[in-house]
This record gives C-alpha cells, sequence and structure tokens, in this order.
C-alpha cells in the first residue's frame, strides 16, 4: 500500500494560528541571524580563504540537529509522517545547476538568502540590490528557464517525476514509513551531520590553540583614538555563564556560532510542528517571497503577473505563511541591529561592489528558482524533512562558492 | 609589539567600508597572502563581526598578531604579517 | 560628545510607517490581486478566503505590535536626545 498522501494537522487551531507562528519563527530567525552573523556563504567562503571550520561546523550541526529533532517528532508519534514527506519537491539535474549557480551568485554578491535579508535590513545597501537583482532574476528564470525546465521534469529528463514520499529517505531506504524506519533514516542522516560538525569544529579550535596567542591586543596609554578591545573569540562551544548570559540579553555580545544554530534549530522544530497539517512547515522559503515581492511591485502599476506569467501563473500562490515570515524576518533583524546600535545605511567605498551585488543577485534569483528553493528552503529544509535535496544541494553551492572566491581573489578584490 | 602596531604606518590599506561578510576576510587574506614578511595590513570596515569575529579568527588561522582601534562606527583592524 | 545620530530618531518611524504600509498594501493590492486571479479561474496560485481572512487578520495585529514597539523606542530616543541637548548646554 503506497503511504498516504493527505495533509494531517495535528489539532485544528485554524490558520490565525499558524500564519502567527510563522511571523514570530520569522522575527527569531531575523533576530538570531543578525546576532550570530550567521550567513551559509561566509560559512563556506571561510573554508576557502582562512582554511576555518568553525562556522561551516556549525552548518553541518544545524543540518544533523533539523534532521533528529524533526525526525524524532514523527518518530514517536507527534507529528504525522504525511507532514513532513508531503512537500518533498521533484530532485534532477535543476537542483544542482541551480545550487551551483547560487553559490557562485551569492559569493559574488556577498550573502546567502538569510543574511542577505536580515542584512538588507541592518542598512547594507549593497544587499538592498542584491534582493532587488534576486527579483529580476526570478522574473528571467520564469520567462526563459522555467517552461524548459518543467518540460524534463514532466518526462523525467534527469529528474524524477514525483516528489513526496518517492523522495522520503525511510521510504527511500526501508521502504516504510514507519516509527522505526523514519528513527532510522532520521538518525543515519542527522547523526554524520553533527559528528562532522564537531569534528571540524574541533580541528579549527585545536588549530587555534597550537597558535601562541598571536593576538596581542593590550589597551595602551596612547594619547588619540580609543583602542577597542575584542575578547577572547566567542567560541564554538556553549559554555552557560550568567554575564554572558546577560550581555547577550543586553545586546551588548554576539551569539557564538553554536548558541546561533541551537535556536536557529528550536525555529525549525516549532513551524515544523505547528505548520504540520496546514503549510510548508519549515523555515522560511525566502526564494519564493523575493519572486513574489517582485510581482508586489508591479501591483500598483496595475501589472498583474499572477494572471499571465509563466511560473508566477502556476507555482505561486498570491500570499502565503512565509510571506509574514520574511516581513517579520525583516523587522526582526532590524529590531537586533537597531537596539544593539548596529544599524547603519552603509553604502560600500568601491562603488562597483553595488554593481557586483546587483549582478550576483540575479544569478541568485535564477539559481534559487532552478534548484526549486534556497540554502534555507531547500538546503536546510531537505534535511528537516529527511529528504536527499539537501545532499545534491550542498556541494554544488560549495563548487559555485569556491568559484566565486577565485573570481573575487582574481579580479574583484 | 603594541607600540609597533599603534604608531606605525600601514604598509598597505584596504577600506572596505560599507561591506558585510566575506568580503573583509577575503580582501585581507588575500592582501596578507600578497605582502612581504614583515609587512603591516590595515583593514577599515564598520562591521562589526568582522572587526569582532572574522579578522581575528583570520589572524589567528594565519597566526598573525592583530590589533583593532575603535573610531566611532569605523574599525581599523591591523593586522603584522610577521612570517 | 558628538549628538546621537539622526538614524535614532529616524529608523523607529521608517519601521512604524513600514508596518503600516504593509498592512494598508496586503489589504488593498495582495486582497485585489487575489480576486483577479479568482475572477480569471486560475487556482494553482488563488488563496481560500480562509487563509487570506487570516494572513489579513495576522498582519493587522503584527501592524499594532510593531507600530507600538517601533514609537515605544522612538520616545526613548526622544528623551535621551533632549538628555543630550539638556547636558552640552549646561556644560
Amino acid at each position: 500500500m503506497e503511504p498516504s498522501s493527505i495533509l494531517q494537522p495535528i489539532s485544528s487551531y485554524g490558520y490565525d494560528v499558524v500564519f502567527a507562528v510563522f511571523a514570530l519563527s520569522g522575527f527569531v530567525l531575523g533576530w538570531v541571524a543578525q546576532r550570530g552573523n550567521y550567513c551559509f556563504v561566509s560559512s563556506m567562503t571561510s573554508i576557502f580563504t582562512t582554511k576555518s571550520y568553525e562556522r561551516f561546523g556549525g552548518l553541518l550541526l544545524l543540518f544533523g540537529l533539523s534532521a533528529l529533532l524533526p525526525g524524532a517528532l514523527v518518530a514517536v508519534g507527534v507529528v504525522p509522517a504525511v507532514d513532513q514527506y508531503h512537500f518533498n519537491f521533484f530532485a534532477g539535474w535543476y537542483v544542482v545547476l541551480g545550487a551551483y549557480v547560487f553559490g557562485l551568485g551569492a559569493a559574488l554578491a556577498g550573502g546567502c538568502n538569510l543574511s542577505m535579508l536580515y542584512r538588507a535590513s541592518s542598512g547594507y545597501v549593497q544587499n538592498w540590490l542584491e534582493l532587488f537583482g534576486m527579483m529580476v532574476g526570478t522574473y528571467v528564470f520564469a520567462v526563459l528557464i522555467w517552461p524548459p525546465e518543467f518540460y524534463t521534469m514532466e518526462k523525467g529528463i534527469l529528474s524524477t517525476t514525483a516528489g513526496g514520499f518517492v523522495e522520503y529517505l525511510p521510504y527511500v531506504l526501508f521502504h516504510s514509513v514507519s516509527a522505526a524506519a523514519i528513527g532510522a533514516a532520521a538518525v543515519l542522516l542527522g547523526v554524520p551531520f553533527v559528528l562532522l560538525g564537531l569534528l571540524l569544529q574541533g580541528m579549527t579550535r585545536r588549530k587555534w590553540a597550537q597558535v601562541a596567542q598571536p593576538v596581542a591586543v593590550q589597551r595602551l596609554a596612547l594619547q588619540g583614538p580609543a583602542l577597542h578591545v575584542p575578547g577572547p573569540l566567542p567560541s564554538p562551544r556553549f559554555r552557560f555563564s550568567l554575564a554572558d548570559a546577560r550581555d547577550r540579553i543586553l545586546l551588548r555580545k554576539p551569539y557564538g556560532v553554536n548558541l546561533a544554530t541551537a535556536i536557529l534549530a528550536l525555529d525549525m522544530v516549532l513551524v515544523f510542528a505547528v505548520g504540520a497539517g496546514y503549510t510548508f512547515n519549515y523555515l522560511v522559503i525566502t526564494s519564493s517571497d523575493g519572486g513574489r515581492f517582485f510581482e508586489y511591485l508591479l501591483f500598483p502599476f496595475g501589472v498583474n503577473l499572477a494572471t499571465d506569467t509563466p511560473w508566477y501563473s502556476t507555482q505561486l500562490s498570491i500570499v502565503d505563511t512565509s510571506t509574514l515570515m520574511v516581513v517579520m524576518l525583516c523587522v526582526g533583524a532590524f529590531m537586533a541591529s537597531f537596539l544593539s546600535g548596529d544599524f547603519k545605511i552603509r553604502i560600500p567605498k568601491q562603488r562597483r561592489r553595488l554593481a557586483v551585488g546587483f549582478f550576483g543577485g540575479i544569478l541568485v534569483g535564477i539559481g534559487v528558482r532552478m534548484a526549486l528553493g534556497c540554502n534555507i528552503g531547500l538546503l536546510w529544509t531537505s534535511f528537516a524533512q529527511l529528504g536527499y535535496d539537501g545532499l545534491l544541494f550542498l556541494p554544488a553551492m560549495l563548487a559555485g562558492v569556491y568559484t566565486a572566491v577565485r573570481i573575487q581573489g582574481r579580479w574583484l578584490l | 609589539m603594541e607600540h609597533e602596531f599603534a604608531l606605525r604606518k600601514a604598509d598597505e590599506v584596504v577600506d572596505v567600508t560599507g561591506e558585510s561578510c566575506p568580503i573583509p576576510e577575503m580582501a585581507a587574506s588575500k592582501r596578507l597572502r600578497e605582502m612581504k614578511p614583515g609587512g603591516l595590513l590595515e583593514v577599515l570596515t564598520d562591521h562589526a563581526p568582522a572587526a569582532e569575529v572574522t579578522l581575528p579568527a583570520l589572524s589567528r588561522n594565519f597566526g598573525f598578531p592583530l590589533l583593532v582601534v575603535r573610531e566611532g562606527d569605523l574599525y581599523r583592524v591591523k593586522i603584522l604579517k610577521v612570517k | 560628545m558628538p549628538p546621537p545620530p539622526a538614524r535614532r530618531l529616524l529608523a523607529p518611524v521608517a519601521l512604524a510607517l513600514f508596518a503600516i504600509g504593509w498592512y494598508v498594501f496586503s489589504a488593498v493590492y495582495i486582497d485585489g490581486a487575489n480576486r483577479a486571479v479568482f475572477a480569471s479561474g486560475d487556482f494553482a496560485v488563488y488563496v481560500s478566503m480562509d487563509q487570506m481572512r487570516a494572513y489579513l487578520s495576522t498582519a493587522a495585529v503584527l501592524c499594532y505590535i510593531t507600530v507600538f514597539s517601533a514609537l515605544l523606542i522612538f520616545w526613548y530616543n526622544v528623551v535621551q536626545y533632549a538628555r543630550y541637548m539638556e547636558s552640552s548646554s549646561n556644560g
């Protein structure tokens, strides 16, 4: 018997609660990402530029936890399995190529779909242009790339022709969606990522410890500008101290990588459980909203892409729970940056970075739509879905980021 | 060592004000690789995470000493290429 | 001591205007576009009345909360400004 395809909510609380919880989770996401300077792209560039794995290890931890926690909720029966696999997308060539183009564009522009939004809200003009570039890129995709891509998806050319349980790892591995199969798949997917993340972070920490205290910073009794003395590097390991907690709550100190990772993983669990049965119950599909905001910008001019343009007229609902999530992500990020005194409108000294930001944004728009999602709505979400699209997305995105690092190093820096 | 930092004029200055991660560390990393040993690099940034987290991490990875001077919103991050 | 930057007063006002603008835009244009796709029979992107109502009512509540918080920050910063002006005129 085939697994069910009908969504089942955990309880019937109605859409008001779902919209409100998604908005809250967006606020938390924006706030925490801003305080933790959480960026998928810079965690990857730091591998290539400084051989530091601290932030990339944090990212792998996030993926591992996101597989284990929602997996556990489904395995113990709190959330029905159908709500976990229902929104699994079709996998195919476009995920790999799209992730590559996305990684390239995001690393050129200086922001993944998460950091683009929270930095745009913190006043970085370059990220405003990236965001606008992404909207334009989505339109380019919709008109030029979507029709042939859709054709290959329909015909199954280098693509699966169905998502849902067909791409659900418990079903792929064990041909079952029983509690035991789901638990085993969550462990098989999540544990290696958690271990690899911790291992990579440990490697970087050991390397730092071996360097004989090179950061010589002392307050000097000199006339002139005040010397700012940075404290010890925020440890990726989460250690609780009251003074630290107070400084973080009072916005004097940024969040360490693993504190931000833990909060983001819990945020994913909140959305996963509350949205189950109602909607796409994962953290933001910011790329869809990039497309949506372009559509919105044109409404006042009497242009309605939803009625007559490919992709917009078939794939993009007018509004979604993620819309409020993205809006509140921006509000949360703005609040965090403003209250910590960081908010400022910033224009890059090198004006060409603005053009690079816009061009990179176009690539981001094209890439995320080709891949059917961005680093949040596809890469990270795929782990929480116990799917395998993220396993295709991650190496391709790394390759794109690597290419951008080489291009930046040779011509743009 | 600290006096050398504070008083010596930088051999090279990278101005990445207005830009965010990963640009400051990428630009600094590139210049540090190109510089001769003994050179002093100054990175100008107004992106707090760059001055407080990523550039100190970069200098630690290279094993180079670093000093951060804050002037209002602007950070002057000095990194000495010792070897 | 330099005066606090003007953005400390302007940014909360901009946030409050954004929140109000978002709600008004949603009620006028997003709801309007949803009716338009319904009229053209495009049910692939149409959002049901129940969901649209929930979206608008949640957006309204968020608008109130955001405007309230923004004004709270605004008035707090006005007080900070007044303190600064007082101390600089005394000094």
